[in-house]
């Protein structure tokens, strides 16, 4: 019974999933744009969904793979270790989160391409294909692995360490029986977030030419093959799973709750010469890629022509990409909540964490037209006429949409949080007559607060940039934030405009990242 | 907790600015706000008819009406290609225009059975880096293939202009044809490109020597030291030289349809007419109006004679374009 409330607001953040069945079984007019297969065997051959899905696993393995790497070394040279400019470095390395993955492929391509400034210099080749994009989303993904690692190395405590080393343990002893059972639920995180963020990353493979499932699924979504796109979308969900059962395999059967209120910081090691330099080229190839490169060629586009027009009729973006970003992630955060407790408290965790992730994989655009034939559906269904309407104008489906695919992003660390806070502080309160009300206030809130604090940031960079479900959920209401400035400037060959607005974007989105670094021990 | 989590929801959503009591037209736009937008606010403003303009790429948004269908809130659909008109039109979404409307463009721009209307034209061109001598361009299309221009050449499969055009090239030449031309552009090593822009930005830097684009991204993108420009076929390269309409549709469900027709009167009137040359460099379709002076006149240019209609038939291209690989 006190699953009730989760599985609600998980069969909510479902509905897109119901949406695209309910448009398989009553599909609109048929082949009006090609693809009209006579079989689900045919639509499974024609849509190259077994090929496609393996290039996309191939992808964000691959990614996943790197970014866990460095990310973790990233983590371990932040935490553990001491050398010149570390914190400046530090926080530099984090910054690329902010930076959509469309606007940095093509500021890539541009740049790195044998006609651009380095590319032309460096004699390199054509940037597109399997491994441009890779590193593309390298470059994006890692600072999400140091910052999710980082902040389970900040929250250990070095007492065990030294014990360990007190009773005569090897450093591959300490490393096995100490740090690995606090990294392996960080690294569990960091892969479901990686992975399934290369596995439903269209901005990226679009701009770098690289095929993978999401552009062969916008294609179809863009020309209403609904057989096609619910192939596809299926592929996708299928390919939640493998990572799931990765994800869980990295963790382990045993959840290492061992924390410390006040965790004494193990001290730092003294970097060698040669670590030091290979630590300062791999921040200069990141930061470089990740944001000196776009802060330079977004300013020279903006430096082209701009006038005060534009510069006046910015405003309009900003403000709404800040009303979407705060409305938006309030309601991912409140949705996020009843799952996430549920999963650390109650008994169906296991169900629930997969149900989490089960949208995650999905690209926006296959939501939103998931939630729009759900709402149509609704329409004919019920006979209410103008329904349809009123959930597209009054917003309901936009938060519905960004609900579905960034619940994940704030599961993870709101569970964390529910997890640190003391349940038995809770039961001597109530033992000593505290009402619910003052046990929220005095135990819970500040428990969950900065846990709260961090997933809001996450969530909160991830609207700024999310392009589709904005533009297809929220152009009943007029709303134009600065991700959907960017594409149709960027669109119209308009590069002053779109230079603007991608730096305010990022802007926007680094100070956001720099705020969660306030709180990153307990992301 | 569930109490809390529906107050603060209901609160969210309660923030969101609600549908307009008074029913604005509603705009379902494939072209971008930095090109029509100002035009849809000066109709709104010297009208007093308040417009509800919901912009996503053409496709998604034809998309999006092909699924309403009868349940759509859109009055007017304004499409960036005529394709997507002709598959509205198809699935009897689109109202027929009336005859006086229709008579103020060109005939050639506008649907022959009168469910849509032309705005705009937007030539299909080759953008050419400025460095190689223009005798040696291409003739024709099928020049693209020759060895000559290995690796040279951009184009841009998944853009709707390019589709177009291999739908005119379909009934022009025929589908084995095509598809023969094609593979051998593919195996001659084009380049893809997500869209035409960033061809152009490429032509001009030398990373390819031709880029298979509209003709107005140039001028937008042009400045000082510019090293590409736009060439069009002589005449026996014409299947070249595509004029690529874009237009508007009345909604046959639209209960103001009064008012979307006034919208399409407004769009090809002189005015309108005008500034979407001036500001977005593309080819005015009312006779009379002069196109941008930068642009070479229509009149100079042997134009492919063109069914409107074939254009539209964008379904076997998409499926040819995929059994190739370019989608």
């Amino acid at each position: 019974m006190r699953a009730i409330p989760a599985v609600l607001v998980l069969s909510l953040v479902l509905l897109p999933l119901l949406g695209l069945g309910y448009g398989l079984l009553a599909p609109p007019p048929p082949a009006l744009f090609g693809g009209a297969a006579t079989s689900l065997g045919e639509l499974v051959a024609t849509s190259k969904a077994v090929p496609l899905l393996i290039r996309s696993l191939s992808l964000s393995g691959v990614v996943a793979l790197i970014s866990l790497l460095l990310g973790t070394w990233l983590a371990w040279l932040e935490q553990r270790c001491c050398y010149p400019g570390r914190r400046v470095l530090a926080i530099g390395a984090l910054l690329p989160l902010a930076v959509p993955s469309y606007l940095l492929a093509a500021v890539l391509r541009h740049e790195l391409s044998a006609g651009g400034s380095i590319g032309g210099a460096l004699g390199l080749p054509p940037f597109t294909g399997l491994v441009p994009a890779a590193i593309c989303l390298i470059v994006i993904t890692t600072p999400l692995v140091q910052l999710v690692v980082g902040s389970a190395l900040a929250r250990s405590s070095a007492a065990e360490e030294e014990a360990a080393r007190t009773l005569g343990a090897s450093r591959g002893t300490i490393f096995r029986v100490v740090w690995l059972p606090r990294l392996r639920p960080a690294w569990a995180m960091s892969l479901l977030l990686v992975a399934l963020y290369a596995v439903s990353d269209f901005g990226a493979v679009a701009v770098l030419d690289c095929p993978v499932l999401t552009w062969r699924l916008y294609q179809a979504v863009d020309y209403l093959r609904v057989g096609e796109a619910a192939v596809l979308g299926t592929a996708l969900l299928a390919a939640t799973v493998p990572l799931v059962i990765a994800a869980r395999w990295i963790q382990g059967h045993r959840q290492h709750h061992a924390q410390v209120a006040n965790p004494r910081p193990a001290p730092r090691r003294q970097l060698p010469l040669p670590s030091i330099i290979a630590s300062y080229v791999v921040h200069l190839i990141l930061i470089g890629l990740g944001v000196i490169l776009p802060v330079i060629t977004l300013g020279l586009w903006l430096l082209r022509r701009i006038g005060v027009d534009e510069l006046a009729s910015i405003a309009t973006p900003v403000r709404h990409s800040l009303l979407l970003g705060g409305i938006g992630t309030a309601v991912v955060l409140v949705l996020a909540l009843l799952p996430a407790w549920q999963a650390a408290r109650g008994r169906r965790g296991g169900a629930i964490d997969h149900s989490v992730y089960l949208t995650a994989a999905i690209p926006g655009i296959l939501l939103a037209g998931g939630l729009l034939l759900a709402a149509l559906a609704w329409e004919r269904l019920t006979g209410w006429k103008g329904s349809y309407a009123w959930l597209l104008g009054s917003g309901v489906l936009l938060m519905l949409g960004y609900a579905a695919r960034f619940l994940s992003e704030a599961f993870a660390p709101l569970k964390t949080a529910v997890l640190a806070a003391d349940q038995r502080q809770d039961e001597t309160a109530r033992s000593l007559g505290a009402g619910r009300l003052r046990r929220w206030r005095v135990i819970y809130l500040p428990a969950l607060a900065p846990g709260t604090a961090a997933a809001a940031v996450l969530v909160f960079v991830a609207i700024l940039k999310e392009l589709p479900i904005t533009l297809i959920l929220g152009g009943a209401m007029g709303l134009r934030p600065l991700s959907y400035r960017v594409w149709e400037r960027y669109d119209e060959a308009f590069l002053a405009d779109a230079g603007l607005a991608g730096l305010l974007l990022m802007a926007l989105g680094l100070a956001a990242v720099l705020i969660s670094l306030r709180f990153r021990r307990h992301v | 907790m569930l109490r809390l989590a529906l107050l603060l929801v209901a609160t969210a959503a309660s923030l969101m600015p609600l549908v307009a009591a008074d029913s604005p037209l509603v705009v379902y736009c494939g072209r971008k706000e930095a090109l029509v937008g100002p035009l849809l606010k000066q109709f709104s403003t010297s009208t007093g008819i308040p417009i509800d303009v919901r912009y996503n790429k053409t496709p998604a948004i034809a998309a999006q009406l092909l699924a309403e269908g009868a349940q759509t809130p859109a009055d007017l659909f304004y499409a960036q290609d005529s394709g997507y008109l002709g598959a509205l039109s198809g699935a009897e979404l689109l109202a027929t225009l009336p005859a006086d409307l229709l008579a103020e463009v060109d005939p050639r721009f506008s649907d022959p059975n009168g469910r849509w209307l032309g705005v705009s034209g937007r030539l299909r061109v080759l953008v050419y880096n400025t460095g190689l001598n223009p005798s040696s361009l291409p003739t024709s299309l099928h020049d693209l293939a020759d060895p000559k221009w290995k690796g040279k050449v951009g184009w841009a499969p998944g853009n709707a202009s390019f589709q177009a055009h291999v739908s005119y090239l379909r009934h022009r030449w025929g589908e084995d044809a095509t598809r023969t031309w094609l593979s051998a552009v593919r195996d001659n090593a084009a380049r893809t490109y997500p869209k035409n822009s960033p061809q152009v930005l490429a032509a001009n830097s030398g990373e390819i020597s031709l880029g298979w684009v509209n003709h107005y991204y140039l001028h937008k993108l042009k400045k000082d030291g510019f090293k590409a420009a736009n060439y069009s076929f002589p005449e026996a390269g014409r299947d070249g030289n595509v004029l690529m309409v874009s237009g508007v549709g009345v909604v046959a469900q639209s209960e103001r349809k009064p008012l979307a027709l006034a919208l399409a009167r407004f769009l090809v009137s002189a005015e309108a007419q005008h500034q979407l040359t001036t500001t977005g460099f593309e080819y005015p379709v009312r006779p009379g109006v002069a196109a941008h002076e930068a642009l070479p006149a229509l009149a100079d240019i042997p134009l492919a004679e063109v069914d409107q209609q074939h254009l539209t038939d964008i379904g076997p291209t998409l499926d040819l374009l995929r059994e190739l690989e370019l989608q």
